[in-house]
């Protein structure tokens, strides 16, 4: 019995790369034979990973188990479905294209095509959804009720413990200046250009003492616009663009945050959430996709995007220690809930037939 | 709806804080306009390089490079030495690259260096001193350095200055929250504009109308010095953040812009001390966040440059090393009254002593009134209801 895991991208720092790295731990110490294919791999990839084309040769045997992450369009949903093993798809979640739309037509595309085939997976053994809101998709493109589950990532926060931080940005950050934190790539369902907005409430009305930090990579033509509304808005210096950041780049960034805010729109999980949980960051967040499933009944949680009033409630959340310590804890506790113990015994009650 | 940790948040509270800001003009119809901001419809020429856009690229390449120059916060302007070496040196690689490129005949990579090269030299005069090779240019004013606020003036002084000239207040420099809220408690209308986000940033959380802007480029902004009409006193109330030719040009704009009979009131260090602005201060005065002190005479002298008249109450002074001026003329009705803000005063005095040019500047003396104001500043009891904004 083989457990084969194939992906679009194995690479360093990718959630879906880290769940695949997950199971690989949890069946290996089991004692299963594991082993990860994807279409491309980086350095970290190929250390523990192999291109897809070496997947052919299992592809038959028919005696395996093959998990496919499902989170962008890739060629290699074709090897799945000539598959003959039993066959799981994670589904990750594919950002719709409507967002992408305005800003980058072929991304819209390969977006458009990746969701509508989704339908394609209806043959798979278990269709497993990294939360309730990605498993409602799976029902919606085909799949059967009893046919699907959740497994919610176990997102590495542990590793964190073990990484210095950046010291001079820590030091450059702490003075005394409000740290407003986001971390997740620069593209149009994040809505950065909201968290412009607030932050432009925030700075000008609330607490000019105070700058809006965005660690992540950008998508190019999105982010263009968003600097020049930045520039437009006399925001300039005061909106940190960081960029991709190294591990101690983003330690430095978490442990100098003093509130982290998403206004996301469509997330299928959203792992930031769980790091600044981790780092003892208030989170803000807007109700969206599977945002309040990963927070849970922790942080703060709004359902309309009222910029003074989100203002003022993080002006709270900054300036009164009770509230912070009340945020903070609760998402200590719900952090808990996405511990490896928890990810590996929800992982064996759903493989539990498979591996028999 | 605003859940925290699962339980609904009382949102009228934060209602009445957005309102209080609204009433106060801390939410003005900017940044209303601003959080109405239409991304989607914007157009970007992605060769026509935004400033942000800029720094965010310079960034890229210094660190794809390995070059520290952690974190992009040195966009604050407050770059050290050590940041210098790498900067430069990117700079050079970049000229080379433009070389290079030039002279294999890439054009639309010569094009592309090209405008990155210039842009990136603007971005570093406004990062660090002028270096070999980079030409002097102007510099942004030099701030976000000092994390204290600035000491509250004395209180007699808060009292004088909230008396002083007509009834709305520019407040050019922010000086220290008190006296926002003494212009606040005399019922005053005021902005107050400054670029040390330590002080807004104190106004704000008072509900007191700030903002954190360059407050020179406020002033130049303004076509002819237009927005300044409005104002019945100008104050400059930390201008030891200003280089001497920005002190000389923001008196200058305001000596433009302001209306007759209205007040400029420039904070100065205690008279009959020895001052050197007129040469600069040395090396040190590059140091972002250096604090010049400003003496009567030199401050005196911008302001007869600049067309005002000084108004002298209290008891004369020697002025020293500020150069005899020509005889006043007399004032005129309608004629523009400046005054310098003494760093001691007592209650506004009630009558100017004498309208005799520059000559003399007051001395502060304990217990003699002092507050240098027009002979025709209005009364703190008779505001103009037509002033206001």
């Amino acid at each position: 019995m083989r457990v084969h895991q194939l992906l679009a991208r194995f690479e360093a720092g990718d959630a879906v790369s880290n769940m695949a790295m997950d199971i690989h731990d949890a069946l290996t110490a089991r004692g299963v034979e594991s082993r990860i294919f994807a279409h491309s791999l980086d350095s970290f990839g190929l250390t523990r990973g192999m291109h897809e084309s070496a997947y052919g040769s299992f592809a038959k045997t028919g005696e395996d188990l093959l998990i496919y992450h499902y989170s962008v369009w890739c060629d290699n949903l074709a090897l799945f479905e000539s598959s003959k093993n039993r066959r799981i798809v994670i589904y990750h979640n594919i950002t719709p294209a409507k967002f992408f739309e305005p800003y980058d037509p072929q991304i819209a595309e390969i977006c458009r095509l990746g969701r509508e085939a989704l339908p394609r997976f209806t043959g798979a053994n278990l269709g497993l959804g990294v939360s309730e809101y990605n498993r409602r998709e799976l029902v919606r493109a085909g799949f059967s009720e009893t046919n699907t589950g959740v497994l919610p990532i176990h997102p590495p926060v542990e590793r964190f413990d073990s990484v210095e931080p950046d010291g001079q940005l820590e030091r450059k950050l702490s003075d005394g200046r409000a740290n407003i934190l986001f971390v997740g790539r620069i593209v149009p369902n994040k809505k950065i250009e909201d968290l412009v907005r607030l932050f432009l409430y925030y700075h000008r009305c609330v607490n000019a003492r105070s700058r809006l930090i965005l660690a992540g990579g950008p998508l190019y033509p999105y982010i263009l616009r968003l600097q020049r509304m930045v520039d437009d808005l006399g925001l300039t210096g005061r909106v940190l663009f960081m960029g991709k950041v190294s591990e101690p780049q983003l330690v430095a960034l978490y442990r100098a945050a003093d509130v982290y805010v998403s206004m996301s729109e469509h997330e299928g999980f959203c792992v930031p959430l769980t790091e600044a949980f981790h780092f003892g960051v208030p989170v803000m967040a807007y109700t969206a996709a599977a945002v309040p499933e990963t927070m849970g009944r922790a942080g703060i949680l709004f359902d309309e995007k009222d910029y003074p009033i989100l203002g003022e409630m993080m002006d709270r959340v900054l300036r009164e220690p009770a509230v912070r310590e009340e945020t903070v804890a609760a998402q200590r506790e719900r952090l808990a809930n996405f511990s490896r113990e928890r990810f590996e015994e929800r992982l064996f009650r759903h493989l539990g037939v498979f591996l028999t | 709806m605003i859940g925290l940790n699962g339980r609904q948040v009382n949102e009228n509270l934060l209602s009445v804080r957005v309102d209080r800001r609204k009433a106060h003009a801390l939410l003005d119809p900017a940044v209303e306009a601003g959080l109405a901001f239409d991304l989607e419809g914007l157009v970007v020429d992605p060769d026509n390089l935004t400033e942000s856009n800029l720094l965010f690229r310079l960034w890229s390449i210094f660190a794809n490079l390995g070059a520290s120059l952690e974190p992009p916060l040195a966009y604050d302007k407050d770059l050290t030495k050590e940041h210098l070496t790498p900067l430069r040196n990117i700079l050079r690689r970049l000229a080379r690259r433009v070389i290079t490129s030039s002279g294999e005949g890439y054009l639309q990579q010569q094009e592309y260096l090209n405008a990155l090269y210039v842009r990136g030299i603007a971005a570093a005069e406004k990062l660090i001193e002028p270096g070999p090779g980079l030409a002097a240019g102007p510099r942004k004013l030099p701030d976000q350095i000092c994390f204290r606020p600035l000491e509250a003036w004395e209180p007699e002084l808060i009292r004088a200055m909230a008396a002083l000239g007509g009834r709305s207040v520019l407040v050019f420099t922010v000086p220290c929250v008190e006296m926002m809220e003494a212009f606040e408690r005399v019922n005053r209308p005021f902005l107050a504009v400054g670029n040390r986000d330590l002080e807004v940033s104190l106004c704000q959380e008072r509900f007191l109308h700030a903002r954190l802007e360059d407050p020179l480029e406020f002033l130049r902004r303004a076509p002819a010095g237009a927005a300044l009409t409005e104002y019945g006193m100008v104050l400059l109330g930390a201008p030891e953040f200003l280089r001497p030719v920005e002190l000389s040009e923001a008196i200058h704009l305001a000596a433009a812009g302001m209306r007759p009979k209205a007040v400029l009131a420039v904070k100065v260090e205690k008279a009959g001390q020895e001052g050197a602005q007129e040469t600069g201060f040395g090396p040190e005065e590059s140091e972002p966040g250096f604090q010049r002190p400003y003496y009567p005479d030199f401050v005196a002298r911008l302001m007869i440059e600049a067309g005002l008249e000084i108004v002298v109450e209290g008891p004369p002074m020697a002025l020293g090393r500020v150069p005899a001026p020509k005889e006043p003329e007399a004032p005129a009705a309608d004629e523009q009254v400046a005054g310098a803000g003494a760093s001691e005063a007592s209650e506004p005095a009630g009558k100017a002593e004498a309208a005799a040019g520059y000559q003399e500047i007051f001395e502060p003396e304990p217990g003699t009134e002092r507050a240098s104001s027009g002979a025709e500043a209005e009364p703190e009891a008779s505001p103009e209801p037509e002033e206001e904004f």
